[in-house]
């Protein structure tokens, strides 16, 4: 490569890193539950009902109701609610007195399965709150198959992309420029990429709906048919038939081509124009079908989503070509062909790299409410992660510059002299593609987190972090003292709220508290409840405020009977 | 001329199937951002 191609690669590398498919959460979230979260019945209920804010599927969709010694308490199938699609329902056994445990777990319309977890009560003497075991209430529920599908799916589609950009539109003038080559391993591992490609989509739809709706793998009787159901599975089964209109086009169009011959043919020209345009449509089904599509302004999400994968293929696809290219041209003619592909290759890099960190920026800008989620949020810490996946290009990128491309250089007058700058070459971008698809890696776990929620900046403003555990912490604002205790602090358990108010050593009566929690980790509706006076200047309230494990956010506004009002704000980590 | 003439017919539905791609992909978005 040019050493300003090197260059830039290597510089742009950081920045890279912000980029491939991102996301941020419109997830599916429970607007209410029957009963009510924390509450103690009178009766038995018949069912628990949850209403979310749109319809979710009930055969991806779980409701467990457990007694105190996780005995289910279910007494059959879940269904929706004829008069309500948003509505799941599930039937109850004849509940004793005690408490019970719900944990439900829904698909969304982007696919990501939404959780959570809430407790009731039936009386008149359920006895005081037990401390269940909650179920691992994560903000994915990601396993390690589906993500290497995921992976393996990323890499074959945008190797086969990239190996077709290579093989039709840089490399092609390899073959007229040097005697007795051709470019056939390429277009044979272009051909080996799409089936493979093929097959992965297909593999990860299945393992996709497998874990969706808590199925085997293998049950494709039952699980085929099911592939279609979210919208999610939808643009998966796009995408496959897309990559395979792309695979056949792409394969036609190396087929007419005449690489000897400088002009295109026009049927060569019709043929590499479907292939072009069907890999453009195939990249933009995974923006379409993912976040990208559920962040706003989504026109531009998804376009930069888009153009992140087209660079990203062209960039991956083109490092495997070089090195098939590598393997592939007779030792005699290997330098002088390197010579031919790798400066044009570089210009092609060149541009995408540019175009990869303006898109990942961009991405990253959207998806991040703050810089501070960066380090503090696991989506956050797997960007860090593929940013330094990326970093480690630097070194490769810097011994190319330095010692192969000169002696290529060199070699042009005198090919004996290419032989080794040839095999460094081959030694340095091997390196680099193993590190692009370990990029590529970190951009499959990273669009299967939810980014953090808008609600996360606050954590920026907050006054106090506490949690987890019982809190007692004690915070000044504007000359007011405020004690806040918070016990036991545990999620999906009836939490009691206080507050003592105090002014210059005196309580505050009389004041009008309310607090309104927000869940930092994950998009959800937030809840505000208004604290009553129980002693001079004791604000409390027991509320099931903390239904999820995570960090909330309580903010609170004091009015007091003179003066202006105050507020403060509070991240409390909530464990299970 | 019988090759040329396949290799034509080849091409053409070659340019099918990215059209027919980009429709999917053009209704999906339309769809999603509609």
């Amino acid at each position: 490569m040019r050493p300003r191609v090197r260059t830039s690669v290597a510089a742009g590398a950081v920045l890279a890193a912000l980029t491939l498919p991102a996301a941020a959460s419109a997830h599916a979230y429970l607007v209410r539950t029957t009963p009510a979260a924390s509450v103690t019945l009178n009766a038995p209920p018949p069912s628990v009902a949850l209403t979310f804010d749109e319809a979710v599927e009930p055969r991806f969709a779980l409701i467990s109701v457990t007694d105190v010694n996780a005995r289910p308490e279910t007494s059959g199938p879940l269904r929706r609610s004829p008069s309500n699609p948003d509505v799941l329902v599930v039937p109850l056994k004849r509940l004793a007195e005690g408490w019970y445990l719900v944990y439900w777990r829904a698909i969304s319309v982007d696919g990501h399965p939404v959780q959570g977890a809430f407790t009731f009560a039936v009386g008149p003497n359920a006895g005081p709150a037990p401390q269940f075991t909650v179920p691992h209430i994560a903000q994915t529920a990601t396993t390690t198959p589906l993500l290497l599908a995921r992976w393996a799916m990323f890499l074959t589609v945008m190797s086969a992309i990239g190996l077709f950009v290579l093989r039709a539109l840089v490399a092609r003038p390899l073959v007229r420029r040097v005697d007795e080559t051709n470019l056939r391993a390429v277009s044979v591992a272009f051909v080996v990429a799409s089936v493979l490609g093929l097959l992965a989509v297909a593999v990860y739809l299945e393992e996709s709906t497998a874990v969706d709706s808590l199925r085997s793998f293998w049950a494709f009787g039952t699980l085929v048919p099911l592939w279609r159901t979210t919208a999610f599975g939808r643009g998966y089964v796009k995408l496959e038939l897309c990559f395979a209109l792309f695979s056949v086009a792409a394969w036609v169009a190396l087929r007419v081509d005449r690489p000897r011959e400088e002009r295109r043919t026009v049927a060569s020209l019709l043929a590499v124009t479907g292939a072009l345009t069907a890999a453009a449509a195939v990249l933009v089904l995974p923006g379409a079908a993912g976040h990208a599509a559920q962040t706003s302004p989504r026109g531009v999400t998804v376009f930069l989503d888009w153009l992140h994968l087209v660079c990203g293929s062209v960039w991956l696809g083109g490092l495997l070509g070089l090195l098939v290219l590598w393997r592939s041209l007779p030792r005699a003619r290997r330098v002088a062909g390197l010579i031919v592909a790798v400066p044009r290759f570089s210009t092609v890099a060149f541009v995408t790299v540019l175009l990869l960190l303006a898109t990942g920026v961009g991405e990253t800008v959207v998806h991040l409410p703050v810089v501070g989620a960066l380090w503090q949020t696991s989506y956050g810490k797997v960007i860090l992660v593929k940013i330094g996946i990326l970093l480690a290009t630097l070194p490769l990128a810097a011994a190319n510059l330095l010692r192969s491309k000169p002696g290529l250089v060199a070699a042009a007058e005198q090919t004996a002299l290419g032989e080794r700058p040839a095999r460094l070459l081959r030694r340095l971008v091997g390196g680099e593609a193993l590190l692009v698809a370990g990029a590529v890696f970190a951009a499959a776990l990273l669009s299967s987190l939810a980014p953090p929620p808008p609600a996360f900046a606050e954590q920026e403003r907050a006054q106090a972090r506490v949690g987890p555990g019982r809190v007692a912490a004690t915070l000044k604002r504007d000359g007011y003292t405020l004690q806040l205790l918070v016990s036991p602090n545990r999620a999906a358990a009836p939490n009691s709220f206080a507050l003592r108010l105090s002014r210059g050593g005196r309580p505050v009566r009389g004041a009008d508290v309310t607090v309104q929690f927000s869940m930092l980790d994950m998009e959800m509706p937030s809840q505000e409840y208004r604290l009553a006076e129980t002693g001079p200047g004791v604000y409390s309230r027991r509320a099931p405020a903390l239904v999820m494990v995570g960090h909330w956010g309580l903010a609170f506004t004091i009015t007091p009977r003179t003066g202006p009002p105050v507020t403060a704000l509070v991240v409390d980590h909530a464990t299970g | 001329m019988t090759r040329q003439l396949l290799l034509l017919l080849a091409a053409v539905a070659a340019l099918g199937a990215g059209a027919a791609a980009a429709v999917i992909a053009i209704l999906e978005l339309q769809h999603v951002l509609g």
